[in-house]
């Protein structure tokens, strides 16, 4: 025993001589008789605890001993397989709650172009176009085109797709009378290598809703590239069109707009049926003209009313184009994350070089959810063996504590 | 009274010998551990508490704790019956604590006038003097004699038990029986 001095090192072996039954030193005699004594004078167990004690060991302690004061209060005892359970189903919660909520659940993307979809919706109809509209019932001969065709089933989000703006009875505020001009824009996003393929597909959707596409610009490169297109599809087949579009890639954004243009309608017609009832008029001046200059003036002024019916026949033609046909701006953009569901069915195999580039992204992902996963929990288990520890020194405190009180 | 320098080979009520029984293996054998140290935890438990039958309750408990987690012994942290020992302590504690809380202790009055039947009038008076100066000892004094005397443990497993350095064991140890020999001495 080191650190201890010789006579007290001494004693203690006397102690321990005298409890062996060994030989103790003569001036330490009465020190080993001290010790036998105590040990003669310990208490002992009545003989009905032992056996009773006795008993429960050979049962190995069944059920609960009501004789155990001292373990009694507690209602959970601590087995040593909790641990693990208990970090194990920590972990699987805390990673469900990642899974739900977590990098991909409140994201405006939608991963792998399907399930969620988010789509921003704008509608800028003008203020006065009602007013407008009203002014103008009855007097519009065609009416355009206001609600699509019904493919709003297909579509990712039907219900943030703004609705003609068209309210009240068709019999009393000339909805059939009304010009209403539509756009739209979407932003899609497929894997680099499918861009030419999208790109392509686009121009076939158009097509195949009656349109055409008044400009485009694609580029492609390994990692990246994308493209910009601007369409014109027929308004009623602006919303089949849309479907269509949104399902060769993952839709990043989409809005829609529509715009009352009935008062420009109005204003075209009626300043052609002005200039054409001029027109007759001068015919008919010209007509009755007796004299070389008035009828060069009706002339000539009728050469200015053919040109104002030109020119309000055109205005005419412009305003129900742009009623009929819708502008459809479609941005194209490279995202390998993203998958292009239109061009892979199209191509109608799923290659080996996808299934590796799945499960590398199955990985990616797993990987991702299992870093969050430790991030959250490294800090959240370093907190509860801090917590351990200090409840358990603030145990053996009171224990320590207890003792003193006696 | 022995005045010779030899000590004789008293009849021990100690179930196991007191020499350490340190076993390199982590497996446990409660049965044995059973057998060697009921009479001993009881014994330290009861001299802990001044209460039998609180003893006899703490040292069901402490059995019972034990059972239940012997997986747990690693005998790299010490002995056998240091583990046990200490599950028998913490128990204890736990009873004094609980008693602290329900109300004030009361501890059983110290049967000093009590004798073995063999004793002799010489024998039964040294005694009484030893429980007398055992009685003076502050608690932390009186486990230290219990788990050396009463529970048979080696210096190193009482310093196991205690959470303390051998050296710092032996020297608590010391201590206090220089101060009950001064007990018994003025008893």
């Amino acid at each position: 025993m080191p650190d201890l001095s010789p006579d007290v090192e001494r004693e203690l072996e006397a102690l321990d001589d005298a409890l062996g039954g060994r030989r103790v030193a003569a001036d330490l005699t009465e020190l080993g008789e001290l010790a036998l004594l105590l040990r003669e004078d310990r208490p002992q167990p009545s003989d009905d605890f032992g056996r009773y004690l006795d008993n429960r060991v050979e049962r190995g302690f069944p059920g609960r001993d009501p004789r155990t004061r001292v373990s009694g209060r507690r209602w959970l005892t601590w087995q040593g397989w909790m641990a693990p359970a208990l970090g194990a189903t920590a972990t699987v919660v805390l990673v469900a709650v990642i899974a739900v909520s977590g990098p991909y659940g409140g994201d405006d993307e939608s991963s792998g172009g399907s399930g969620v979809i988010a789509n921003s919706a704008e509608e800028s109809s003008s203020a006065g176009g009602a007013t407008e509209a009203s002014r103008a019932s009855g007097s519009a001969a065609d009416a355009g085109g206001g609600s699509g065709s019904g493919d709003a089933a297909s579509a990712p989000a039907p219900q943030s797709v703004p609705p003609a703006p068209s309210p009240g009875s068709p019999g009393t505020d000339g909805r059939e009378q009304r010009k209403v001009e539509r756009s739209a824009s979407l932003t899609l996003a497929t894997r680099p290598r499918t861009i030419d393929t999208v790109s392509a597909r686009i121009q076939e959707v158009t097509r195949e809703q009656g349109g055409f596409v008044v400009s485009s610009t694609v580029s492609s490169s390994t990692g990246g590239g994308g493209g910009t297109f601007e369409l014109r599809v027929p308004t009623r087949n602006l919303d089949a069109a849309m479907a269509a579009l949104s399902r060769l890639g993952a839709v990043r954004e989409r809005a829609q707009r529509s715009q009352d243009i009935t008062a420009r309608s109005v204003s075209a017609r009626s300043r052609l049926k002005d200039a054409r009832t001029e027109r007759e008029s001068l015919l008919k001046q010209l007509a009755d003209a007796v004299t070389v200059e008035e009828t060069e003036s009706i002339r000539a002024r009728l050469r200015l009313v053919s040109a104002e019916i030109e020119q309000a026949r055109a205005d005419v033609r412009r305003v129900n184009n742009r009623a009929a046909f819708s502008t459809v701006a479609v941005t194209l953009v490279a995202d390998r994350s993203a998958a292009a569901p239109g061009a892979e069915e199209d191509n109608g195999s799923w290659t080996p070089g996808d299934a590796a580039r799945d499960a590398l992204r199955v990985l990616e992902v797993i990987a991702g959810v299992a870093l969050i996963a430790l991030a959250i929990a490294i800090p959240v288990a370093l907190l509860a063996l801090l917590a351990a520890l200090t409840l358990r020194y603030a145990r053996r405190r009171r224990r320590e504590h207890a003792l003193d009180a006696v | 009274m022995l005045r010779t320098g030899v000590v004789p080979d008293v009849t021990s009520t100690l179930t196991a010998p007191l020499q350490s029984r340190t076993s390199g293996a982590s497996t446990l054998d409660f049965e044995a551990l059973y057998r060697s140290a009921r009479d001993d935890v009881y014994a330290y438990v009861a001299t802990l508490l001044r209460d039998r039958a609180a003893a006899e309750d703490v040292t069901a408990a402490a059995f019972e704790r034990a059972y239940r987690k012997q997986r747990l012994f690693k005998a790299a942290r010490g002995s056998e019956r240091a583990w046990l020992f200490g599950i028998a302590r913490n128990a204890a504690l736990d009873e004094l604590r609980r008693r602290k809380r329900a109300a004030a202790l009361v501890a059983e009055p110290a049967d000093i006038e009590a004798a073995l039947p063999e004793d002799s009038a010489d024998a039964a008076l040294r005694r009484a003097a030893v429980r007398a100066g055992l009685a003076t000892l502050d608690p932390r004094e009186r486990e230290l004699v219990a788990l050396k005397f009463h529970a048979g443990l080696a210096n190193a497993e009482i310093a196991t038990v205690l959470g303390v350095s051998v050296s710092n064991a032996g020297t608590q140890l010391h201590r206090a029986m220089t101060k009950l020999r001064e007990a018994v001495e003025h008893a």
